[in-house]
């Protein structure tokens, strides 16, 4: 049921639950494990650690074993796994502070294309305020790779007007600008 | 009625044809909608995904300027309703109002609230009055009604529909003359923002979400997000380049679907952009 080779072999952080409960506000002490979000991920048969082995492992305080899994990452935030949950653990949410500890504390991401992703998404809202689909593209596409990847699609998506080309002039004014200083301030503190 | 409209990034380009067909409905309908002034970004995945403060001041900063509008929210997209509505539940906390006064001098007091299209149709218009509208009921088709993930998923929060198995756009798919199908996948992952970060796992859900549809026999997909949308039309258009003997199935919006049933044209309700042509569907609605 939970995965044995980590409990074996790797280090014990004490203060992993503690922390991942203060920075998430769930608690995932509470999981009994009844495989209610494993079953019902729609990626589960694609992950290292399922849901529920990663609650054991965050209660086993096996930090290494979850901020370096792919888990984190193959999750989709779907959310089934938290509607689910009999013991009202917001299971996704909680996996988006596991991502941002991962990010922080400079574990080795295999996916590092998705937070290329939404690094480019948010530098751009920061800027314009709103999001340009064809540019997003462009922007992820040169620091992901594949630029030219899909070119009969974007070229199909522009010709039935599905893609604007020109981006909107810029929106919320100085709000978003002070919005990403308070969240820039605030990430730095905790 | 009277709402401040959230149209959100996507509904301005790839879900314009949503929008147009937003407005088309719910202007018969007699709901006004006043888009909500200099709105900015939700943040979507990415902000919830990278930071705890983005993911509520973002969506934040538009709340408060619909609630001085003294207005509810419509929010068609479902990744936008939900950072809105989350963010509604979390600006109860002190810590989140301080910091949306700080930053934009603006505060929200929770007067007002967030719908999704499927509770503005079928919760405040309702099923009567839309019947009305019925102008070329679409007979002898079968369609699949996509609901998604984040239109009723939304953790600790009621909301308009059932979780598991929400109902309130098959009977919307009902009332225009079509057969909603009964399918299992209605409310299964599309695969998001993997679409463009992690194809592989993209295809296994939508391919799952397309074959499953035809397999209960719909002739169509109607979905309540743009995102949604453009994701099965997306695994639609692959799969016909690849195997130009198979014939994906169309997906369109469900205002896009109520158009054509209220007797705008095929043209008016934006079918000509779809990215899997609608074949048979064209031909009968075009009269």
């Amino acid at each position: 049921m939970f995965p044995e080779k980590a409990v074996l072999s790797a280090p014990v952080d004490p203060g992993f639950l503690r922390k991942v409960r203060e920075e998430s506000g769930e608690d995932p002490s509470r999981c009994y494990q009844c495989l209610r979000c494993s079953t019902g991920c729609p990626l589960s048969s694609n992950m290292d650690y399922t849901p529920h082995q990663v609650m054991r492992l965050i209660q086993l305080g096996q930090k290494d074993e979850v901020l370096g899994s792919d888990a984190i990452w193959v999750c989709v935030s779907c959310y089934t796994c938290s509607v689910r949950c009999p013991n009202d653990i917001n299971i996704a949410h909680l996996y988006d502070t596991l991502r941002q500890m991962a990010v922080r504390e400079g574990y080795e991401i295999k996916r590092s294309q998705i937070p290329i992703f939404h690094r480019e998404f948010l530098g751009q809202v920061k800027y314009l305020g709103r999001l340009h689909e064809l540019m997003l593209m462009g922007f992820y596409r040169l620091r992901a790779g594949g630029l030219f990847d899909d070119m009969d699609l974007g070229y199909d998506m522009v010709r039935k007007g599905r893609l604007g080309l020109l981006p909107s002039f810029p929106h919320g004014g100085k709000d978003l600008k002070r919005i990403y200083d308070y969240a820039g301030k605030e990430a730095k503190t905790s | 009625m009277k709402l401040a409209y959230f149209p959100g990034c996507s509904l301005h380009s790839s879900g314009r044809d949503y929008d147009k067909s937003i407005r088309m409905v719910l202007g018969k309908l007699g709901v006004d909608l006043v888009e909500i002034p200099d709105w900015n970004c939700c943040g979507a995945t990415s902000a919830h995904v990278t930071d705890e403060n983005l993911a509520v001041l973002l969506p934040a900063r538009n709340l408060a300027i619909a609630e001085g509008m003294g207005l509810d929210i419509l929010a068609p997209c479902s990744a936008c309703h939900q950072r809105l509505v989350i963010a509604e539940e979390e600006l109860k906390k002190e810590k989140f109002q301080k910091a949306l006064k700080e930053t934009t001098g603006k505060e929200f007091a929770g007067k007002i609230r967030t719908l999704g299209i499927l509770e503005v149709l079928m919760g405040k218009v309702g099923p009567e009055a839309i019947e009305k509208e019925i102008k070329t009921p679409l007979k002898g088709f079968k369609v699949a009604s996509y609901y998604g993930c984040l239109i009723a998923r939304i953790p600790r929060v009621k909301t308009f529909d059932d979780r598991e198995n929400p109902t309130s756009m098959d009977r919307l798919v009902d009332l225009t003359g079509a057969e909603a199908v009964d399918w299992p996948f209605k409310a299964d992952c599309c695969g998001a923002s993997f679409g463009i970060t992690q194809k592989p796992f993209f295809h296994k859900l939508s391919g799952r979400l397309l074959d499953g549809a035809g397999d209960f026999g719909a002739q169509a997909i109607v979905t309540v997000c743009p995102f949604c949308q453009l994701n099965l039309e997306m695994a639609g258009y692959k799969e016909a380049k690849e195997t130009p003997s198979r014939t994906p199935l169309p997906v369109m919006s469900i205002t896009q679907w109520l158009a054509l049933a209220m007797g705008f044209t095929a043209k008016q309700a934006g079918l000509s952009s779809l990215l899997v042509e609608p074949g048979r569907l064209r031909e009968t609605v075009s009269r």
